[in-house]
């Protein structure tokens, strides 16, 4: 006889928490029945309005994965790294050679017409946009 | 999944396998935790058509929740037991208005507890014992000693500490002897 035996022997409640563990109340079979009706009916539910496969632990993010999803993911990342070389490579190279890379891209003649145009315009524009002349 | 292999499986791997659309997971956990739900709830309410209704309830949440089912950090079961016993205790509240020393009566039409004694019915007599108990000792008695639930493990369904547990079962089994005892001669509590 164990210890936790010879203790409830000696409990006098003993007798009716074992007349209880006897008595042990059944699920009958509508209740059975209503409990499986609503485990389809819920099936049937996380099927239509979400994923319904069980969600196992989700694993913490790490540095490089959370920096990525708050900047927008690799495409994005991707044109910030290209502007940032490039701007990197203006600042070491001086504006001077940009128009030996614009030539390179659009030809000598393309890089005169870009030196002379007027970007601001002349009084005769001025006027025709504010409907004055004439 | 084969039959055989429902069988043994884990609840928590049962709860995955439903959430995952299968069926036959269903059934195994259906068959496996509803008579614990009633059991605990009839102990809590002393009403089967309530506990039904209650172990219903408790059964629906869980297959609510499966699909979202953290594998790892609770039992089942433990979530089972603190769901029925939290959904009979709301219903044990509603039901106030009613004193402790006026639900320690039984109701009119009903047999006394010294009848009830004498027809050697003892678990009848433990049910409306444990109905005068205050919920927190009456779920916790009911967990450790009909349901055989360890202290640890009661103090993870009642979200309490060890100590707490042992100091309401204590209390309530207090109780439940003054009730159950007091009246021993009368009861015919020595012959039997």
């Amino acid at each position: 006889m164990t210890m936790g035996d010879k203790d409830k022997t000696h409990d006098p409640l003993e007798v009716f928490f074992g007349a209880a563990r006897a008595a042990t109340p059944e699920p009958s079979p509508a209740l059975l029945a209503r409990v499986l009706a609503d485990a389809d009916a819920a099936m049937q539910r996380h099927r239509q309005t979400g994923p319904h496969a069980a969600v196992a632990r989700v694993p913490r993010r790490g540095g490089l994965a959370a920096l990525l999803a708050v900047l927008g993911g690799w495409r994005t990342v991707g044109g910030l790294v290209t502007a940032t070389l490039a701007g990197l490579w203006i600042g070491f190279a001086g504006s001077d050679r940009l128009s030996d890379v614009a030539a390179g891209y659009l030809g000598g003649g393309a890089v005169e017409v870009l030196g002379t145009v007027d970007l601001l315009p002349g009084d005769d524009v001025f006027a025709l946009a504010m409907g004055t002349e004439g | 999944m084969a039959f055989d292999a429902l069988i043994e499986a884990s609840e928590e791997a049962l709860l995955v396998l439903y959430a995952n659309g299968d069926s036959a997971a269903a059934r195994a956990l259906t068959l496996r935790l509803t008579p614990m739900a009633l059991r605990v709830a009839t102990r809590m309410l002393g009403d089967g058509s309530e506990a039904e209704d209650v172990a219903q309830e408790a059964m629906l949440r869980l297959w609510r929740v499966a699909p979202e089912w953290r594998q790892g950090e609770a039992k089942v079961s433990t979530w089972l037991y603190r769901v029925v016993s939290n959904l009979a205790t709301d219903r044990l509240r509603k039901r106030r208005g009613v004193s402790l020393e006026e639900a320690a009566e039984p109701e009119d039409g009903k047999p006394a507890v010294v009848d009830l004694m004498i027809d050697a019915d003892r678990a009848e007599a433990l049910q409306v014992a444990l109905a005068s108990l205050p919920d927190r000792q009456r779920q916790a008695v009911v967990l450790r000693h009909l349901e055989g639930l360890t202290n640890p493990e009661i103090a993870q369904v009642m979200e309490i500490g060890v100590e707490a547990v042992e100091s309401l079962t204590a209390r309530g089994k207090r109780a439940l002897t003054t009730m159950l005892a007091g009246r021993r001669e009368e009861l015919g509590y020595d012959h039997g």
